[in-house]
């Protein structure tokens, strides 16, 4: 007692060093369960992050519109110019009867109209960020109260973002797919018999391997979710940025480039069971 | 400095970092200005201003953001004992200590950030996170550089009540008089 009274100061700073190191082993061992405590902080900051958030969307809108001025005009000539195509080719090209039966066949594989009948989709806003730039965890406006939970599915309009870790009555906190230390069955689009197993590959994309070693994977191929796992059926992942033999594990290895971008979210839907 | 006009700062700063700054990305990457409060605070300022708010902000975005809670406030707590340190060894008023200081901590930061992480089974890869930090240095030293500027100008620390704010050459005729 005598050498903590002496070492006031030293002894204040272990303290707090071994609080922080239970602190940290505890949540190790809980990851994604907040304390009441905790779930009140991540409240209050979602409602005063909301409106910063919308402001700092609005600021970039608004400087984006100052400063590519004249890029947008051009942009907006060469997509006129795309859209008097487009009328022309729809006008010229008719979708005959046995595409039409294909394509809802190929609709039916994919699983759109499984998504569409079993779950809800939820639309929410990302309000923060992780500011740290090595994670890709985000906070959202929606949470238990529009009937979200934890482990739903999360997706935006380019493919899979990732999972809910955690959610509160007005947030949800979501953590990306290449973040994510479980692992996503996955399907190639072009041939649905092609199976894998993909996961984060510690810098900033996915890669994962093939179940078959035989399969004829190519560059440029779409992945999708296989509907093995917590994840439906027919979301996009990415697309293969290159295919590797590993003499080590006998197995067909792919390095995947996803389909969203993560740095730039400000929309995601969460797929909520009906 | 009093600490509830620092708490106002650090909060401001925890609020542009998660929610502004995110839509201004230089190379995908924006500031980490809680780390840079916490290193001009701790550096520029006595008391445990960078202590105590370091450790408070870093459990605040733990709870927000991580998976495992306490890593960030160990890492920012980490930083502000250093640079309470440093402050015994380098001219405060120079722009070169802070730039130094704010290298050395945004490094030591990251480093230690990406040890504990590793050891709790995370599997990202060094040589990624240094290019990331490679990038924030420079951009960190940019950020403290303009809030020591904001941060000195308009709130004036402690010692600066022993300051002389006259003409220096009739403070030295002065003296040798």
């Amino acid at each position: 007692m005598n050498w903590l009274r002496e070492h006031r100061v030293l002894s204040s700073i272990l303290s707090i060093f071994f609080i922080l190191i239970v602190i940290m082993a505890v949540s190790y061992s809980h990851v994604g369960s907040s304390t009441a405590f905790g779930r009140t902080v991540q409240r209050v900051a979602a409602l005063v992050q909301e409106p910063f958030s919308g402001a700092g969307n609005g600021v970039r809108s608004g400087l984006k519109g100052i400063f590519q001025f004249r890029s947008i005009l051009r942009e907006n000539e060469e997509l006129k110019k795309q859209i008097t195509d487009l009328n022309r080719q729809i006008i010229q090209s008719k979708l005959t009867e046995a595409e039409l039966a294909e394509l809802r066949n190929l609709s039916n594989i994919l699983g759109y109209d499984q998504v569409a009948a079993t779950y809800n989709l939820v639309t929410a806003d990302v309000i923060a960020m992780d500011g740290s730039n090595w994670f890709n965890l985000f906070t959202i406006n929606a949470g238990t109260d529009d009937g979200i939970y934890r482990d739903a599915v999360v997706i935006n309009g380019d493919g899979l973002i990732g999972r809910v870790l955690e959610t509160g009555p007005n947030w949800s906190k979501i953590i990306s797919v290449i973040d994510e230390s479980n692992s996503v069955s996955f399907k190639v689009f072009r041939d649905m018999q092609l199976l894998g197993i993909l996961s984060g590959d510690g810098k900033g994309a996915l890669d994962g391997y093939m179940i078959d070693p035989e399969a004829a994977v190519i560059e440029g191929d779409v992945l999708i979710t296989s509907g093995i796992g917590m994840y439906p059926a027919g979301i996009p992942i990415g697309k293969v940025k290159e295919v590797n033999w590993n003499n080590d594990t006998l197995l067909k290895t792919v390095t995947i480039e996803p389909s969203a971008y993560f740095k730039n979210l400000q929309k995601v839907t969460v797929l909520v069971k009906k | 400095m009093k600490y509830r006009y620092s708490f106002l700062l650090f909060f401001i700063a925890f609020l542009l970092q998660t929610t502004v700054l995110n839509h201004f990305r230089i190379f995908g990457m924006s500031p980490n200005l809680i780390l840079c409060m916490v290193v001009i605070f701790s550096f520029l300022y006595e008391g445990y201003h960078g202590i105590i708010y370091g450790l408070l902000f870093g459990l605040i975005i733990d709870i927000c953001f991580a998976e495992i809670f306490g890593i960030a406030s160990i890492c920012l707590f980490s930083i502000a004992l250093i640079c309470s340190e440093l402050k015994r060894y380098l001219y405060k008023e120079s722009m070169v200590s802070v730039t130094i200081v704010s290298l050395t901590s945004t490094a030591v930061y990251g480093l230690l950030y990406w040890g504990i992480y590793r050891m709790l089974g995370s599997g990202y890869d060094f040589l990624y996170i240094a290019q990331k930090e490679a990038v924030l240095l420079g951009y960190h030293v940019v950020v403290t550089l303009i809030i020591y500027h904001f941060v000195s100008k308009n709130f004036k620390h402690r010692s600066d009540r022993y300051m002389y704010r006259g003409n220096l050459q009739e403070a030295r005729s002065l003296y040798r008089s």
